[in-house]
């Protein structure tokens, strides 16, 4: 197998556009052996819901449920995307484990996020593996929509940097990065969030610049302003190393 | 009435069916709920609607992943397992009796010549 891993750096987008071209990543997936890793931010402050999340649910009181809203086709809680950035990560079936086309792919988590962990600590953050989980098996329920489509329980936190699972990557305890997959005919579509810094939005939810690290790095600017650029590549290095390690054959990349 | 996994056909995707007088009775397998690990969401087919063979029918959710349900005939839903939303851990017990998800008025039994014999499904998952 000889795969090549296309990078692909969009900036800042809206979030309707953030989802449709992910989507069509994920249609297009398994029509050549191509992965590709897709990099971007969000034009303005953005509440994405999980795909079986209902604005609905939104605690009344939140100040992020006055956000824009879009739904991602993946799963989990919701996302504020503010001073975070995000990655689409569409890897064919071919490179996975074959005849898996249910549920998640865990080899794919663990070697994205123990890539960024690691790269993390290079840089002097105190990054781990949360092994906590605030996972629940719970029920469903029927709804109008064109299938039964079920409501989130009210047990779980509704925002995804509020839960637990254990990849997850925290900095003294709180989350900074969490991902979440979804199967398509052709390939497997990972979403993974890196929180950089709170949101005025959610500022109970620490990132990574709000953590100073064991000593001073380049990428610790202390000023307000976050370094999109130095993050960016910092990205694409991490996942590069993880996908030529975890998924063999992984080649060369293209940008 | 028991439905043993030796009598039905299967999808690569793991769905099951089985057919009775024009009529196809669909899940998901053992393999596919072990995959799935712990089940959060559902998102059932509807009376009536047509689903097609290959095409995806419903979604399930797992903890970290959602995963989309293809059906493994074409036809009309006539009959939909609406118990299975409030106790998704039946699909862990019993994923085939208890937990077939919808029944389907085939348009085109042959759709059933493309699935997988219960041996060809056991070699293709290596259970």
């Amino acid at each position: 197998l000889s795969s090549n891993l296309v990078v692909q750096r969009d900036g800042a987008q809206t979030g309707e556009l953030n989802m449709a071209i992910d989507q069509r990543l994920l249609e297009e997936a398994g029509r050549s052996d191509q992965v590709v890793l897709r990099i971007y931010r969000w034009s303005e402050p953005t509440l994405s819901l999980g795909h079986f999340q209902n604005s609905k649910d939104i605690p009344t009181q939140a100040p992020w449920g006055c956000l824009p809203q879009v739904v991602r086709r993946t799963g989990g809680g919701a996302i504020v995307h503010h001073h975070e950035l995000t990655y689409c990560l569409v890897v064919p079936h071919s490179c996975q484990e074959p005849g898996k086309q249910k549920g998640h792919s865990e080899h794919l988590y663990r070697v994205v996020h123990d890539a960024l962990a690691s790269s993390l600590r290079d840089l002097e953050w105190n990054a781990q593996r949360s092994e906590d989980c605030t996972c629940r098996v719970s029920s469903i329920q029927s709804g109008d929509s064109q299938h039964s489509l079920s409501k989130e329980p009210k047990t779980s936190p509704f925002l995804c940097f509020e839960r637990r699972s254990p990849v997850d990557i925290v900095v003294q305890q709180h989350k900074v990065i969490g991902s979440a997959q979804r199967r398509g005919p052709g390939g497997l579509l990972q979403h993974g969030s890196i929180l950089l810094r709170a949101s005025p939005s959610a500022p109970q939810l620490l990132g990574l610049l709000d953590f100073p690290p064991r000593k001073h790095s380049s990428a610790h600017a202390d000023c307000d302003a976050i370094d999109w650029d130095f993050w960016t590549e910092w990205l694409v290095v991490a996942v590069k190393q993880a996908l030529e390690t975890g998924i063999p054959g992984l080649a060369r990349s293209h940008h | 009435m028991t439905i043993s996994p030796e009598k039905l056909l299967y999808c690569e995707s793991h769905e099951w069916a089985l057919a009775d007088n024009g009529i196809a009775t669909v899940g998901i397998s053992s393999f596919a709920v072990s995959e799935l690990t712990d089940l959060v969401f559902m998102a059932l087919p509807k009376m009536g609607q047509r689903v097609t063979a290959g095409q995806e029918f419903g979604e399930v959710e797992s903890v970290k992943a959602v995963s989309p349900m293809y059906s493994p005939v074409s036809g009309e839903v006539i009959e939909v397992n609406s118990g299975l939303a409030d106790h998704l851990d039946i699909l862990n017990t019993d994923p085939y009796t208890q937990g077939w998800i919808m029944k389907v008025k085939m348009s085109d039994p042959s759709d059933l010549t493309k699935l997988l014999s219960y041996e060809q499904y056991k070699s293709q998952t290596g259970a």
